[in-house]
């Protein structure tokens, strides 16, 4: 009986470090799609679970746990980004991605598309989610450096163009460039392994 | 002016992030009315950007290889 006020102090502490603790991995696969670096998302989400075990008297249930997270991994990503930002990008890999002879290319001289786009299934059908989750994971790991990380930065961290210009460094016009050679080449990324692929097994 | 597939796609992509200016928003609209390529492309863009909101807030419910 004397352990009771004991219990009752200590218990939901406890089954809130386990259930943030819980949220690790989830935390660790965002962290690394957008960082590309083992050793730093590690830090980052463990700098986002510390901050988040800090500060649970804010977390008001509001929203989920899990969103909750989420918003902390967030600003803890664009500060590593921004650290990230002050390291020198070798130049040539940005002046690659920079070039549009390849975007060009998809078109013909009259600026048609030479492989036109077909109409795919819808990716949110439940039968079908997970496959197109997975494809879309593998092709943005594929894209290039620069673009695979501006692109998250937009899609995934939700910055908007001036905040992703001003902590990379680049302008709105280059900014267009990467995102648009990120979204083209995902595109046909999941045309070629996520749509005929479904295609031949059907 | 007509746009053709090139500038449409990159306007497609533009308009996920930032306002088109009315006479660019009347220019692809015109293009997409006739070109059902450019109608893929719009849904796929869009469709991309709606998955990666999953991949970010959907885990852990999602099990990924």
């Amino acid at each position: 009986m004397s352990l009771r006020p004991r219990e009752r102090r200590h218990d939901p502490t406890s089954t809130f470090e386990a259930d943030v603790t819980s949220h690790r991995s989830g935390l660790l696969r965002i962290a690394r799609l957008q960082l590309r670096d083992d050793d730093l998302a590690e830090d980052v989400v463990q700098e986002t679970l510390i901050a988040a075990l800090r500060s649970r008297t804010s977390f008001t249930g509001g929203s989920t746990l899990k969103t909750w997270l989420v918003g902390i991994l967030k600003h803890k990503i664009i500060d590593a980004l921004r650290r990230l930002a002050r390291e020198p990008v070798p130049v040539s890999s940005l002046d690659d991605e920079l070039r549009t002879d390849d975007l060009n290319a998809l078109f013909d001289e009259h600026g048609i598309w030479r492989a036109k786009p077909q109409s795919w299934e819808d990716p949110f059908d439940s039968a079908v989610q997970v496959d197109f989750l997975r494809v879309l994971e593998e092709c943005v790991e594929n894209l290039p450096a620069n673009t695979a990380r501006v692109f998250l930065m937009r899609e995934l961290v939700g910055l908007d163009t001036q905040e992703i210009c001003a902590v990379v460094s680049i302008s709105s016009n280059h900014l267009a460039v990467l995102l648009y050679r990120a979204r083209m080449s995902l595109r046909r990324c999941l045309d070629l392994h996520w749509h005929h692929a479904a295609g031949e097994t059907r | 002016m007509k746009r053709n597939c090139h500038e449409a796609s990159l306007m497609l992509s533009e308009a996920l992030d930032r306002d088109l200016s009315a006479e660019e928003r009347v220019a692809l609209d015109r293009h997409l009315k006739v070109c059902p390529a450019c109608q893929n492309c719009e849904r796929q863009f869009v469709w991309i950007r709606e998955a990666v909101a999953v991949l970010r807030d959907g885990f852990p419910d999602w099990k990924l290889a």
